[in-house]
């Protein structure tokens, strides 16, 4: 639970006898609660009626707030033995609605608190607009009642507090969800797709195998669409029996470009589609050339190739 | 339950290796704001927050985020968060804000956010609960 409250800043009305302060300053000699001593305060009677005061403003509760109760704390006593009746009271809606009276203590301070479980006026619970001075069942003021005000009753401080269950609003959060798809859909340096069997495409603005990039797969189908689909320098794709629709402009397989491949279809399009000079064919090659063709296998077996 | 709502670039950091999204990597917190997020915002700075003080701490708090797979699909968690306003007021707001408080390149990179619906005021007392389910993101086939 939480509490905020307000001191009294002015008055509004009064009726009856009032004495210690002159008329429309009387707040001042209550606006310093608790005061549990009396250090000044407010005299009333011998003839019985009523004090009303205003805070500068009325409550700022949240529209989370539940559970919300009014309750006018002063401390009073009376000056003589005899009998005497005093409570707290509300202006709500422009109605006032007194508590239960009570019989002070004959000159001893005492705190007291009437509370307000609901709307005097309304009749239901009090909402967060009521105590925010809001609507036609609005809390207003609040102030002092008396029916016998003989002996004098003396009030050293008043104020109106309301206590409530703060107001806690969730947002409760909503999963995102990502797939493989669109601009970051890509490979990118080092990193390594192992696949299974299945159906992989790729696609969009990044969409490549760079520099180092590995994939490796098993049956499949694969097709790499758009400008980066390609097998660039050092670009290695380990492939087993499938079907590998390569195309494009750069669909090329050039130079230190590795596919080995098992029994399959292979169709190669495109523009700069080239299976280059590896040997073979032709006529025989002259002893210079077949030397230089030696060298050649050798050199493309030391870098891993497989003719 | 709000939708949450990615920052475009947050998919190209993602690609990037600028996120770090399990306990040990990187910290994403959330922060609170008043101003719409774009979803072409990129860093923390393009929006402006709330003022700390009264319950807030500049920069929001730390999702105690963490990072998992199973099955093919990558799953992002995340601890409800709870700002109590002590003292006075907290906002106004509407937005929260999940940012990498750890990400320097680009700094405070922005991942996503969600949309209370309207503007709210915490006064004294009050709590704003950010509520996270099973998870924050996932990342899947």
């Amino acid at each position: 639970m939480a509490t905020a409250y307000r001191d009294p800043t002015s008055d509004e009305s009064e009726s009856g006898t009032w004495a210690g302060a002159s008329a429309g300053t009387r707040y001042t000699l209550v606006d310093d609660y608790p005061d549990a001593s009396g250090a000044d305060y407010l005299t009333h009677g011998t003839t019985a009626g009523y004090l009303n005061l205003f805070p500068t403003s009325l409550f700022s509760l949240g529209s989370g707030a539940t559970g919300i109760s009014i309750q006018v704390l002063y401390y009073d006593q009376k000056t003589a033995s005899q009998t005497c009746a005093i409570a707290g009271r509300l202006k709500v809606g422009d109605g006032y609605y007194n508590a239960a009276t009570h019989n002070p203590a004959n000159g001893v301070w005492t705190s007291r608190s009437d509370n307000w479980a609901t709307n005097p006026k309304s009749g239901a619970a009090w909402t967060v607009d009521d105590v925010n001075g809001v609507g036609t069942n609005a809390l207003q003021g609040f102030g002092f009642y008396s029916s016998d005000a003989s002996p004098t009753i003396r009030l050293a401080s008043i104020r109106l507090q309301v206590t409530y269950t703060p107001g806690v609003y969730t947002l409760t959060v909503g999963s995102g969800s990502f797939g493989f798809a669109g601009v970051a859909a890509a490979l990118l340096w080092f990193h390594r797709l192992d696949v299974g069997a299945a159906s992989f495409a790729f696609t969009g603005s990044d969409v490549g195998l760079r520099r180092l990039f590995t994939l490796a797969a098993g049956a499949g189908a694969f097709s790499f669409a758009g400008a980066a689909a390609a097998l660039l320098a050092n670009r290695r794709v380990n492939v087993e029996a499938g079907s590998f629709p390569l195309t494009g402009v750069t669909a090329a397989l050039l130079a230190s470009r590795l596919l080995p491949a098992a029994a399959a279809t292979f169709p190669f399009a495109g523009s700069d589609v080239t299976l280059t000079y590896t040997g073979g064919g032709g006529p025989p090659p002259s002893p210079a050339r077949a030397g230089r063709k030696h060298r050649v296998i050798k050199r493309l077996r030391y870098m891993g190739g497989r003719l | 339950m709000a939708s949450f709502n990615k920052f475009q670039d947050f998919i190209e950091q993602l690609g990037k290796g600028v996120h770090h999204l399990h306990a040990a990597g990187d910290t994403l917190k959330v922060f609170l704001t008043n101003e719409q997020p774009l979803a072409t915002d990129t860093v923390k700075a393009d929006m402006v927050e709330i003022s700390a003080g009264n319950g807030y701490t500049a920069g929001g708090e730390d999702s105690q985020n963490d990072y998992t797979e199973s099955g093919g699909t990558g799953t992002m968690t995340a601890v409800d968060i709870t700002w109590t306003a002590s003292g006075g007021t907290i906002g106004p707001f509407r937005f929260a804000v999940l940012y990498n408080d750890s990400a320097t390149s680009p700094t405070d990179a922005l991942v996503g956010w969600w949309d209370y619906g309207s503007n709210l005021t915490l006064q004294d007392g009050e709590q704003f609960k950010w509520d996270v389910g099973a998870s924050v993101l996932t990342i899947g086939p």
